[in-house]
């Protein structure tokens, strides 16, 4: 086990801040906007560059690098809340992608050819298992009957992120033998996709799927995987939610105290002042606990996905969705006035920590999802 | 104290036969008694305590961290945290840390060969008893204003003063003591660090109760009391530095996160036992997002500790990242309490003593005993060795630069 960066990460990780000021530095000045690059133009770069699918095994198209170089990037990322769309776009449906293209089911080479060209920033799908009014269960009720060789899919998902250009849906659906996973064309007949905008600036999207029939080949999970196929998925979400709600406690931090040496009140400068040095401290401790949980869960999710290793992935999410919201709330707090304006975007990350735990799961959730695993292993 | 360092990798293997080790030597060594009242936090006996340490100092295990030359076990650092953490689960209580965390590690690195020759052996035996005079009535989070006076008399330094807030004073034969010994120098640099022999004429000391009841800390006095030149560590006026500068692995401790894994086993013992509405308080929505967040705290803990040991290794130092660990190790130390006592409700109502009594018949859960007063001595340590607020104020200045 080994929680400090080595030499090359330390590399990549310069490299990717070292891109990320670039582009937010040529970004197109928008009035009382923060700047931020156009995401296909971020994500192919980082494509090109071989970061974007950096994580992803290299039998799939990825660089092979795992969960320490989904932790750079998505920790990196979080520390320039810019709607890079990384979970969305690369994360969720590259998860459920590359499994397919290592298994032996028979939509493994669509999944692989796909996952290949999302790990180099060419292509994105979006990841489709939330239903209306069932906040994050993943046992899904929209219905795939059998069609021939293929199915027919019908019903409803929401909350689907980053659907802008995706060129395909990966969508959970309810067979007889139990839960499987489907390829959807986005310009599938029978696909209706509604986009809305989160709170945070990112897009999002409700499907309607009236009778979609899709080919064989189209499964990339069937019902005897599909629900291990959806846990693992969502697990690698929510280490990288964690991992880049980390990013975004130490950049808000270190914003706020690079902000407090500068400004001045009652003739000082507000870092002086021990009210504000004792709230810095807690939260600089606060985010060392969060950074001690994701590293350590970092080094388990490299290896079996043992009760041990998912309980310190849930543990890692719920302290990231409960220390995030905290940290990012005080740093708009310790700021002042200027942090409850869009342009001073501090409050960038608050929004983002909450679209986060909206989207993949809440600290009371995931709190309770640690808890399970854990007696699991104990009664095991 | 490099030593350990030099040690050839701990592997996984080699781990799992040392644990393996631990667990025989526990079941075969420690009396069931003593590790029942160690679960349950209560204080032991200094009977008790120099029972189990003799029992690991036969084993070779009685202070590993030290050199070997001088009964140390000569193990790598990461072994050294499976053997506390090993020891802990199984509910062995660590030896008194005055004696081979603090008094120990002090004389290896700035005492002279003949006073290593002369305290180490019985320190390490606990043939003698070390307790740690710092704080004075005058003198708490701001240490380096004691008046505690040591005036040289020839062969001899003549103390007088006094030293409060003695944790097992009452215990203890031996005290190391730090003194002015120069009154015109800045705070820091009039300050010695003394050896005193507590049976020596004109030592005497008062109890002084906790507010739970217990017999916790004391008062010294000093009137007169003659201390041979040859009891100073370290140079005269350096005691300051000799003080501050407590090993770097010793500061590791600081998380206690050994005693928060224990707290937390009591937490879930009490979960499958304590009924909420007619069901164990293991199947209740509430309770269980507090048992959650207390092993999720715990488990960060063991984390931040295991980087410490990490950075240690790497780096020989690991700063004031010490205070984090302090800070937040005695919060999750605190809310563990707190859940136990707050989880038992009720049943957490009859004192430590009550136990004795024949009403403990009815008392329904074992592991209730000593919840109250657990807490409430859990409160000391937010206060002692630098108060949550000096090390917060220490994270601002040296991490955050504040």
């Amino acid at each position: 086990m080994r929680f400090a960066p080595t030499d090359d990460e330390v590399m990549v990780e310069d490299t990717l801040d070292r891109l990320l000021t670039e582009m937010i530095d040529a970004a197109p000045r928008r009035d009382g906007e923060p700047p931020a690059p156009e995401p296909g133009a971020l994500r192919a770069r980082l494509g090109q560059l071989g970061l974007w699918g950096g994580w992803l095994p290299e039998c799939a198209g990825g660089g092979g690098g795992g969960a320490r170089m989904l932790l750079i990037l998505a920790r990196g990322l979080g520390r320039r809340p810019v709607g890079s769309g990384y979970l969305g776009a690369c994360v969720l449906p590259g998860a459920l992608l590359a499994r397919a293209a290592t298994g032996q089911g028979a939509g493994r080479a669509p999944a692989a050819d796909l996952c290949a060209r999302i790990a180099a920033g060419e292509a994105t799908a979006a990841a489709a298992i939330f239903e209306p009014r069932r906040r994050w269960a993943t046992d899904p009720r929209l219905s795939a009957r059998p069609d021939g060789d293929g199915v027919i899919l019908t019903g409803e998902k929401v909350h689907v992120a980053e659907p802008a250009g995706a060129e395909a849906f990966l969508v959970s659906a309810a067979e007889a033998g139990g839960a499987s996973v489907f390829l959807v064309p986005a310009d599938a007949p029978g696909l209706t996709v509604r986009t809305y905008p989160a709170f945070d600036g990112a897009e999002m999207a409700s499907l309607s799927l009236d009778g979609v029939r899709l080919p064989a080949s189209a499964r990339l999970h069937g019902p005897g995987e599909g629900a291990e196929a959806l846990e693992e998925a969502l697990r690698i979400a929510r280490f990288a939610m964690a991992a880049e709600t980390l990013g975004a406690c130490e950049a808000a931090l270190a914003q706020t105290i690079d902000y407090q040496r500068e400004r001045k009140q009652f003739g000082r400068p507000l870092a002086s002042f021990q009210a504000l040095q004792f709230r810095a401290a807690d939260l600089h401790s606060e985010i060392e606990l969060l950074r001690s949980v994701v590293l350590g869960a970092a080094e388990t999710l490299a290896g079996p996905p043992t009760a041990h290793a998912r309980a310190d992935i849930a543990a890692a999410a719920a302290m990231a969705a409960e220390t995030g919201d905290l940290v990012a709330r005080e740093a708009i707090h310790l700021h002042g006035a200027i942090g409850m304006t869009r342009e001073l975007g501090v409050g960038r990350h608050l929004m983002r920590i909450n679209a986060l735990t909206r989207w993949l799961g809440d600290a009371d959730h995931l709190r309770e999802t640690f808890l399970r695993i854990e007696e699991e292993e104990a009664a095991a | 104290m490099n030593a350990p360092m030099k040690t050839p990798d701990f592997t996984a293997a080699r781990e799992a036969a040392f644990r393996d080790e631990i667990a025989e030597f526990v079941a075969d060594s420690l009396p069931d008694r003593i590790r029942r009242d160690h679960e349950l936090g209560r204080s032991l006996s200094r009977a008790d305590h120099v029972c189990w340490q003799r029992k690991l100092v036969a084993r070779g295990w009685g202070a590993p961290h030290w050199p070997e030359e001088w009964g140390g076990a000569g193990w790598s650092m990461r072994q050294l945290f499976v053997f506390e953490e090993a020891m802990s689960a199984l509910g062995a209580p660590a030896s008194p840390a005055f004696n081979t965390r603090m008094i120990g590690p002090i004389l290896l690195a700035h005492g002279d060969e003949a006073q290593k020759r002369r305290f180490l052996p019985r320190a390490l035996n606990f043939d003698d008893w070390w307790c740690q005079g710092y704080s004075e009535p005058g003198a708490g989070s701001d240490l380096a204003s004691l008046q505690t006076r040591a005036v040289l008399d020839g062969d001899h330094y003549v103390v007088n003063g006094s030293k409060i807030w003695t944790s097992a004073g009452q215990h203890a034969n031996w005290m190391f003591c730090l003194v002015r010994t120069d009154r015109e120098a800045r705070a820091q640099n009039g300050i010695s660090f003394l050896l005193i022999d507590l049976t020596s004429p004109g030592v005497s000391f008062r109890p002084i109760r906790h507010f739970f009841g217990a017999h916790v800390f004391n008062q010294f006095f000093f009137d007169d009391v003659r201390v041979p030149v040859e009891n100073r560590v370290g140079d005269e006026n350096a005691g300051w530095s000799i003080a501050k500068a407590l090993l770097e692995h010793e500061r590791l401790y600081s998380s206690r996160h050994t005693e928060a894994r224990r707290k937390l086993g009591r937490l879930r013992r009490l979960a499958g036992e304590v009924e909420l509405d007619g069901a164990p308080a293991a199947r209740d929505p509430r309770f269980r997002q507090v048992l959650a967040r207390r092993a999720m705290e715990v488990r960060s803990l063991e984390y931040a500790t295991m980087r410490a040991l990490e950075r240690l290794v790497e780096t020989g130092e690991i700063g004031a990242y010490a205070s984090v660990l302090k800070l937040k190790g005695i919060e999750i130390n605190q809310r563990l309490d707190e859940a136990v006592f707050d989880l038992l409700g009720p049943d957490a109502l009859p004192a430590d003593a009550a136990w004795e009594t024949p009403a403990a018949a009815d008392f329904p859960h074992p592991d209730a005993r000593n919840a109250a007063e657990a807490r409430y001595w859990f409160r000391g340590p937010a206060i002692a060795g630098g108060s949550q607020e000096v090390q917060r104020g220490i994270i601002a200045k040296r991490i955050l630069n504040m």
